[in-house]
């Protein structure tokens, strides 16, 4: 692959960036070539060396706010004419209630997410509150019932307080994991393919 | 492998550092921090752009070899974070020391 090769199919992966911010990162890579030639380097050795174009424009196209992918990718391949406009208003009975059911889905799916994860908090919140009155009941003679119970009975609420604590950290970060899975997996949608 | 998060961070004060000895440009930038950090031509621009947008650093373009190169030169701001984080290395430092000694107690 030479310079011109690279440049082209870095600017093509790139179609959906504003022309400015496009050609900018254009003119980095351009410098990159000349100061990799002044260094004795060929065309083909440099474009080998900076790796490959396509992949290059992905990684910068992930990092564009998803806003700016999702206003270039949906643009209407004429432009946005009388004509699209109209359809797409006309079309809004149709792709607005989708859209509002799969932002629903969305939000439910967070909300019994994180539901599930302080229901669990709660589970470990209790059963150390209840260990600790236990204790408290036994010093202070409330309660009347044989010592190797009361020990029992105070192990099992440690205990449960401590697992169902350490599950749910364990589930938040599995949360915090996902979301941000699914939030590059959202932005991707909005990245065009290489033809 | 650091996480990419904590590895984006220490890359931007490892870039600000190597400005503060000298105004340099892209290629120059990787070729100075190879020395402590393996970093490619396509991570560090983003880098740039970020702490341009963020005004630690300015650009500005100087003619060389009868075509335009574009110079990165530090910014008082990004002087400032750089002695921010030398500053809180004392801190960074204790939690290195507490995160190895529990490792160590670990593993005995």
């Amino acid at each position: 692959m030479n310079k011109s090769e690279f440049l082209d199919s870095l600017r093509a992966g790139l179609s959906q960036l504003p022309a400015a911010e496009r050609e900018q990162n254009i003119a980095y890579y351009e410098e990159l070539f000349s100061d990799m030639q002044e260094e004795g380097m060929s065309e083909e050795e440099a474009a080998a060396h900076l790796v490959d174009p396509e992949q290059i424009a992905r990684e910068i196209l992930a990092e564009q706010p998803l806003p700016l992918l999702v206003k270039s990718r949906v643009r209407p391949s004429g432009g946005w004419t009388a004509l699209s406009v109209t359809l797409i208003v006309l079309g809004s009975p149709v792709w607005l209630p989708l859209l509002i059911a799969l932002a629903a889905v969305l939000l439910s799916v967070l909300v019994v997410v994180w539901a599930l994860i302080l229901s669990v908090l709660a589970v470990a919140l209790a059963a150390g509150v209840s260990a600790v009155a236990l204790v408290l009941a036994a010093v202070f003679g409330y309660l009347n019932i044989p010592g190797y119970l009361m020990l029992g009975l105070v192990l099992i609420c440690v205990g449960l307080c401590l697992l169902t604590g350490l599950l749910a950290a364990a589930l938040c970060r599995a949360a915090v994991r996902g979301g941000k899975w699914l939030w590059r997996e959202i932005k991707k949608l909005f990245i065009k393919k290489e033809r | 492998m650091l996480d990419a998060q904590m590895r984006r961070g220490f890359l931007e004060i490892c870039v600000l550092a190597a400005l503060a000895r000298e105004d340099s440009y892209g290629y120059k930038i990787v070729k100075d921090m190879s020395a402590c950090v393996s970093v490619t031509e396509s991570t560090l621009y983003p880098i740039l752009r970020r702490l341009e947008s963020a005004g630690s650093l300015s650009v500005y373009s100087v003619e060389h070899n009868g075509r335009l190169r574009k110079i990165y030169h530090i910014t008082p701001k990004g002087e400032e974070q750089l002695k921010d984080f030398v500053d809180d290395w004392g801190e960074i430092a204790a939690m290195y020391e507490f995160i190895k000694g529990g490792l160590e107690h670990e593993q005995v």
